[in-house]
């Protein structure tokens, strides 16, 4: 086990990760031309490796297209891994079916970005908590599922009664997604996938959900894969952080290290491009070395290297692999930035 | 002196069905002049994205304007025939609207959608309208060789600049956008609101940047208008608003911020959530439900937006 | 659910002018049918001696080669041209759910399905329609079979669309992650999204099976001697054009276009208003 690995598991407190991910790749193709003979494929992961332990946050950090909301399908078993291995408790997931497949979905759940297209217009705020119980957990009894549909919904700080029977366009965006969470914890999951869930609320609501999460999370020792494009999210979840760009995971370590001294030339881009809220003048200049996205996909050596102010001739050549480079640190840079 | 746009006690309302909503509660808003930066920031619902409208005379149905006027240099907007709208919104007023980037005409390459509006409003013949859409696109950042990509072809912060050179073809005297960033990657937003920032400052526009993400603003204008379920309940210089909000609203928008920088603090959060869920009230203030500080008075009375230290409004009976 | 179906539907149907003159004329021959047998003096197959009388007070829209009131026929005639074509679309548009949900959203049938829904389209209509007529004299409920299997295939496919885009909508993958099973989803969730939709190609359709029905039994397939709309024109196609009996051709005519025209405006304005990208307004 590597010193990350290490000093993962001895924050979680237990030896073995709850959810592996082993060289997962994603590769995309898209046919298009006369008869479909041409096709473009993109690389939407590529040969990512990290663990999730037990009563952990880990957030992945990326803008779109860094391939982490298909890390989280795939992890949700939504989306099959081009090759590599999700594994949850030594099992490999990617095969499985019927019943087995719907275990692992009582253990780990997923909340999506939009919560809105998340619920079906046809079925009110108890139809949507009480599927899970009644489908995942075989419940039967009526009483029972209203129990606990009542408490769920209470535990995620809605008034169960009064919003029971509405229907999700009579809800604010905040109780939709609060109503989501209440359905993905009904199962009693240990894994709950975020993929963006505060992006599409509004920004006063925003922390409040997230605390909610952790409230949660430590209530019901719950792991969470937080996915953001939002480097402040990850800072209030706290844990660890995972910096990802083009498919590849650049960066990971614990979150304040990762914030505070980044050791990956792009996360010290994304940390200066993040919003604050002392009253400073922030977007005087252009955020240093980084030129307009260039579309063309770089073939060979770092993914990252024309948009980076360190760029060396090595970066051109060999593609840098994912190391410890510190106590708490991996990084994926043959010029990484040591601060320590 | 007339003010460059001003709108007077506008009202805006929604009916659908039976049901009729007043999206914003005769609001005053007035920009004075040119080189005049302004944010209107607010939760959805707020009624900014109304007013913005309003104030290009884009209400339709089921809305309806119920009072006010808008008026730009002296002249009523409301009653504004087909062209003279035509050509208020794009020479005079200019927009940058967020689902923007996603209406892009498909089949048009990107210089093309810059051409032709230069085409159509200015008389210029054909190439010296693309010489100048050209040199506009250039200007913000899209170089020659993306000039006639088409809209799938560009990434969205690429197509948002289109957007962008857009709104500046015609040269307006301002230029409202509506979220023009929230669709965004955190490092192209910022890209994109430095340019905002730039190609503003150096032609001398005005701006409304409406948002529900305060933080952006800061840097960005000199002014804030905070609305509040249809209302404006604080108006100011931007840094006083970051530094010491005057209404209970901002206060709480302020403490509720998602950034970096923030401090860490713990809340009671299923109480705060509970909070913002309590409902918006009909007599009286409508923030009292959810403000720390109310008593007797925000029960009954409506605060009216008053004039407190210098330069300062707020509509809050703290200050009365 | 269902009421929030009805209140939509009712609250488009009264928003727009073109949908209100459909219902309009909808109703009007709603009433014709309802209220004219009672009170037209004259029955369908009544013959008299006054033939091929102009339209005038006694008989609002003159007589036929037999001295058959027209408009008595016209009235008595509406009721099988309409509830063959009524029902022949809804058979049209039960099949097309079936085959454009399935092709939707099972990618494993997708193929065969669609392959099979546009081998069928590309049969020339009316010789398929033909075909199937001479199969037996055919009656009634033949008529509704021959409709339903030859309109289906334009609704399947785009229903099939739909189906498609809303299998990417999040809500079916939280579905699947509380659990439910795909057939569950498609049934409860799908195909209730596209239910409206469905409607509005209904109403649409149902346009285009009374002209079908009276293209059919204007050829002879069918039943001539049971008084139609399509029954009607060919007689008057046979007898009525040399004897200059201009009434006689244009009602039944004019009645399938008018009725026609009332169900598109309605299945028009129901697929607009579904789909934001068709308004012209």
């Amino acid at each position: 086990m590597s010193q990350v690995q290490l000093n993962a598991s001895a924050v979680s407190g237990s030896s073995e990760p709850l959810l592996k991910v082993e060289n997962l790749s994603v590769t995309f193709s898209k046919e298009f031309g006369f008869l479909g003979r041409q096709s473009r494929t993109t690389r939407a992961v590529d040969n990512v490796s990290f663990e999730l332990y037990q009563n952990e946050t880990l957030s992945l950090v990326g803008e779109s297209g860094s391939g982490k909301t298909t890390i989280a399908r795939c992890i949700a078993a939504l989306t099959a891994p081009t090759s590599g291995k999700v594994s949850y408790k030594g099992v490999d997931v990617t095969r499985l079916a019927g019943k087995r497949l719907l275990d692992y979905r009582r253990e780990v759940q997923i909340i999506f970005q939009d919560p809105f297209g998340s619920l079906s217009p046809f079925q009110n705020v108890f139809a949507v908590v009480a599927t899970p119980i009644r489908r995942l957990m075989g419940e039967k009894d009526n009483q029972k599922i209203a129990r606990a549909v009542s408490r769920l919904l209470d535990e995620v700080g809605l008034e169960p009664d009064e919003v029971i029977h509405k229907l999700p366009h009579q809800l604010s965006g905040g109780e939709r997604q609060r109503v989501n969470i209440a359905r993905a914890l009904a199962s009693e999951p240990k894994v709950l996938v975020a993929d963006e869930p505060v992006s599409m609320l509004d920004a006063s609501q925003r922390l409040n959900t997230l605390y909610l999460l952790m409230e949660l999370q430590a209530k019901r020792n719950l792991s969470i894969l937080m996915i953001t494009h939002d480097l402040a999210t990850s800072r209030v979840m706290g844990g660890r952080t995972a910096v990802m760009y083009l498919g590849k995971m650049f960066e990971i370590g614990d979150t304040e290290g990762v914030l505070t001294s980044p050791h990956h030339p792009y996360t010290e881009l994304l940390i200066s491009a993040a919003p604050r809220t002392r009253f400073v003048d922030q977007v005087s200049q252009e955020p240093q070395g980084s030129t307009i996205e260039k579309s063309e996909r770089l073939v060979g050596g770092c993914v990252f290297r024309n948009r980076c102010k360190y760029a060396t001739q090595v970066c051109t050549d060999v593609e840098p692999p994912l190391e410890p480079k510190s106590a708490n640190r991996a990084v994926a840079c043959h010029n990484w930035l040591n601060r320590e | 002196m007339t003010d460059l746009l001003r709108a007077n006690g506008v009202s805006v309302e929604y009916s659908i069905g039976k049901v009729r909503k007043l999206a914003i509660d005769k609001v005053n808003l007035s920009i004075p002049s040119t080189h005049f930066t302004m944010g209107l920031v607010g939760e959805s619902g707020s009624g900014k994205t109304t007013l913005g409208m309003a104030l290009l005379n884009l209400i339709n149905r089921p809305g309806k304007i119920t009072s006010g006027s808008v008026e730009y240099n002296g002249r009523n907007v409301l009653s504004m025939s087909e062209t003279e709208l035509r050509a208020y919104r794009w020479k005079e007023v200019a927009m940058i609207f967020q689902s923007a980037m996603n209406s892009l005409n498909p089949v048009k390459r990107g210089a093309d959608h810059i051409t032709e509006v230069i085409k159509d409003h200015t008389g210029s013949s054909k190439s010296e309208s693309r010489e100048k859409a050209l040199k506009l696109l250039a200007e913000v950042g899209i170089e020659s060789e993306h000039a006639d990509d088409y809209p799938h072809e560009l990434s969205g912060g690429m197509r948002q600049r289109v957007v962008i050179a857009l709104a500046l073809a015609l040269s307006p005297k301002l230029i409202i956008a509506d979220e023009p960033t929230s669709a965004l990657d955190v490092v192209v937003q910022k890209q994109i609101l430095a340019l905002m920032r730039r190609e503003i400052r150096e032609r001398g526009l005005s701006l409304i940047f409406i948002t529900h993400d305060l933080p952006i603003l800061a840097g960005l204008v000199d002014h804030i208008t905070v609305m509040f379920a249809g209302e404006v309940v604080e108006q100011g210089p931007a840094d006083k608003i970051f530094t010491s909000p005057l209404h209970p609203y901002t206060e709480a928008l302020l403490s509720s911020l998602l950034t970096l920088d923030a401090q860490n603090r713990r809340p009671r959060s299923l109480q705060e959530l509970r909070e913002t869920n309590k409902p918006i009230a009909a007599k009286g203030c409508r923030y009292q439900n959810r403000c720390k500080y109310v008593f007797e008075r925000c029960r009954t009375e409506r605060p009216l937006l008053k004039q407190v230290e210098g330069g300062r409004l707020t509509a809050c009976h703290k200050y009365n | 659910m269902s009421v929030i179906f009805h209140n939509r539907l009712v609250s488009i149907l009264f928003s727009r002018r073109s949908s209100k003159a459909g219902v309009v004329i909808i109703l009007a021959f709603l009433i014709l049918i309802v209220v004219g047998p009672a009170v037209i003096p004259y029955g369908p197959y009544q013959t008299s001696n006054q033939v091929y009388a102009h339209p005038s007070l006694s008989h609002i829209l003159g007589t036929d080669y037999q001295g058959t009131d027209v408009l008595s026929q016209l009235v008595w005639g509406a009721i099988p041209s309409m509830i063959v074509g009524i029902l022949g679309a809804l058979g049209a548009v039960l099949i097309g759910l079936l085959v454009g949900s399935l092709a939707g959203y099972y990618t494993r049938y997708e193929g065969v399905l669609t392959g099979f829904t546009d081998i069928v389209m590309i049969f020339p209509p009316v010789p398929l329609m033909v075909l199937l007529g001479t199969i037996r004299p055919a009656s009634n409920t033949d008529l509704i079979i021959i409709l339903a299997v030859v309109l289906w295939p334009p609704i399947a496919r785009s229903i099939r669309s739909q189906v498609l885009s809303i299998r990417e909508m999040p809500f079916i993958e939280v579905a699947k992650m509380s659990g439910m099973r795909d057939s569950e989803i498609l049934v409860k969730l799908v195909i209730r999204s596209v239910a409206v939709i469905a409607f509005a190609y209904f109403v649409l359709t149902v346009g285009a099976a009374i002209i079908l029905v009276t293209g059919l039994e204007y050829i002879g397939v069918g039943n001539p001697d049971i008084v139609s709309w399509g029954s009607m024109i060919y007689w008057a196609q046979n007898f009525g054009f040399y004897a200059g009996a201009w009434w006689w051709i244009l009602a039944p005519g004019v009645a399938i276009s008018l009725l026609t025209i009332g169900f598109a405006l309605i299945g028009f304005s129901i697929e607009e208003a579904l789909n934001p990208r068709l308004r012209t307004t």
